[in-house]
């Protein structure tokens, strides 16, 4: 009969629900933090988050016996002895977590760096101009910019959509790559290829999937499709991953070489970026 | 790669996918009921502090859960980054919680 009831309820609070949500959706969709976790919130390492939680659950454990036995009458010399030695396990782990910590960045990419780097030296993930630009223009596939470059040289000149991330900055931004769709490519660019394989190592060591870097960087990218009074500025002393070409203003996305036309060159290239199977689930749990 | 999380995907065909979430799923339910929670009566006691069960039921879970994904994360057996986790909805989250408690209690009448 419980049960019966139980279901005739969830049904009813459903059309409840279904019926009013539209009034205070904006409610529904406010304080959006992402993926928020304790040891984001307080700023520790995680070992000391699992610590004092561990212990935290354990005091309530006891309070609760303690309560049980003043309101409930339970005697707690019955309850399984096993208990202090189950507690003093947990204690014991979440200490040894606080010691051994958590994989780093650096570590991360260690355990993998044999096949990815691989990948890197046959250069199976850097991707033409040509085909990047195919790809923003292709209606299946997200693709996603991300600009490491400095911030003088991204308001000179950047492609259209891409985003400006300084490389010490990706840290924070990872959590939000992991909820974007399985059908994104991310594209890293920085002037030459230094500072994009770099942050594509650190994208890859972080198991973001998708990951490629623009060949041949923006340099590349204005000598394919910059219009003659671009490309004779060229400047080829310039350092490595230094801009090669002279801006005299700073027009960032709206130069006519961040959208070039797709139609008007016929570019040759071998097209490189494959999707991979998305490993972990996109969606889970109750919510 | 790290062993987990499993690629299932990629060892059987995609419904059976599902079969295994079915699996799990009627696992813990199970294992739930046998604890006795689906009795209105044990979740009300909770409120009343005569049996306060649920609380160490949960509590113990997430702290079970919590450092053997945290160790396993440490030994590398595990890549967390992979680990699904619910994006944070502050105060919906936190009315929405009590909304169920109040039913919960409401239920154990």
């Amino acid at each position: 009969m419980d049960a019966i009831f139980f279901t005739l309820g969830v049904f009813f609070g459903i059309f409840l629900f279904g019926e009013t949500v539209s009034n205070f959706s904006t409610f529904w969709y406010s304080s959006y933090l992402g993926r928020f976790t304790l040891p984001e919130l307080f700023g520790v390492p995680t070992g000391w988050v699992v610590l004092g939680v561990v212990l935290m659950a354990l005091f309530m454990f006891f309070g609760a016996e303690q309560l049980e036995k003043i309101f409930g009458k339970k005697d707690p010399s019955k309850a399984p002895k096993w208990r202090y030695a189950a507690a003093g396990a947990l204690v014991a782990i979440a200490v040894a977590l606080v010691i051994v910590g958590q994989p780093t960045n650096n570590e991360r990419w260690a355990s993998i760096s044999g096949e990815k780097q691989a990948l890197l030296d046959e250069r199976q993930v850097q991707i033409h101009p040509g085909e990047l630009l195919d790809l923003i223009h292709d209606n299946q596939i997200k693709i996603i910019m991300l600009d490491v470059r400095d911030e003088m040289d991204y308001n000179l000149f950047h492609i259209l959509d891409a985003r400006h991330i300084p490389i010490n900055e990706l840290q924070g931004i990872v959590s939000d790559l992991h909820f974007e769709p399985a059908n994104t490519v991310f594209v890293t660019m920085s002037n030459d290829e230094t500072a994009a394989t770099d942050a594509w190592k650190y994208l890859v060591a972080e198991s973001v999937p998708n990951v490629y870097i623009l060949e041949g960087g923006i340099n590349n990218w204005i000598a394919t499709f910059g219009d003659d009074d671009l490309t004779k500025t060229l400047n080829s002393g310039a350092g490595d991953d230094q801009l090669c070409y002279i801006f005299d203003s700073a027009l960032g996305s709206r130069n006519p070489a961040a959208e070039p036309d797709a139609e008007s060159v016929e570019l040759i290239y071998t097209p490189k970026v494959k999707l991979e199977l998305k490993r972990a689930p996109i969606s889970g749990g109750c919510g | 790669m790290t062993l987990f999380p499993l690629p299932l995907s990629q060892y059987f065909a995609p419904f059976g996918v599902y079969l295994v979430y079915l699996l799990i799923g009627f696992a813990f339910g199970n294992v739930l009921e046998m604890a006795g929670f689906g009795n209105s009566r044990k979740l009300a006691a909770q409120f009343y502090f005569r049996d306060m069960t649920v609380l160490k039921v949960m509590f113990g879970a997430i702290i079970t859960a919590m450092v053997l994904i945290f160790s396993a994360t440490a030994l590398g057996l595990l890549d967390y980054n992979l680990i699904w986790v619910n994006p944070t909805y502050l105060w919906p989250g936190i009315v929405g919680g009590l909304i169920m408690g109040v039913g919960f209690i409401i239920g154990g009448f």
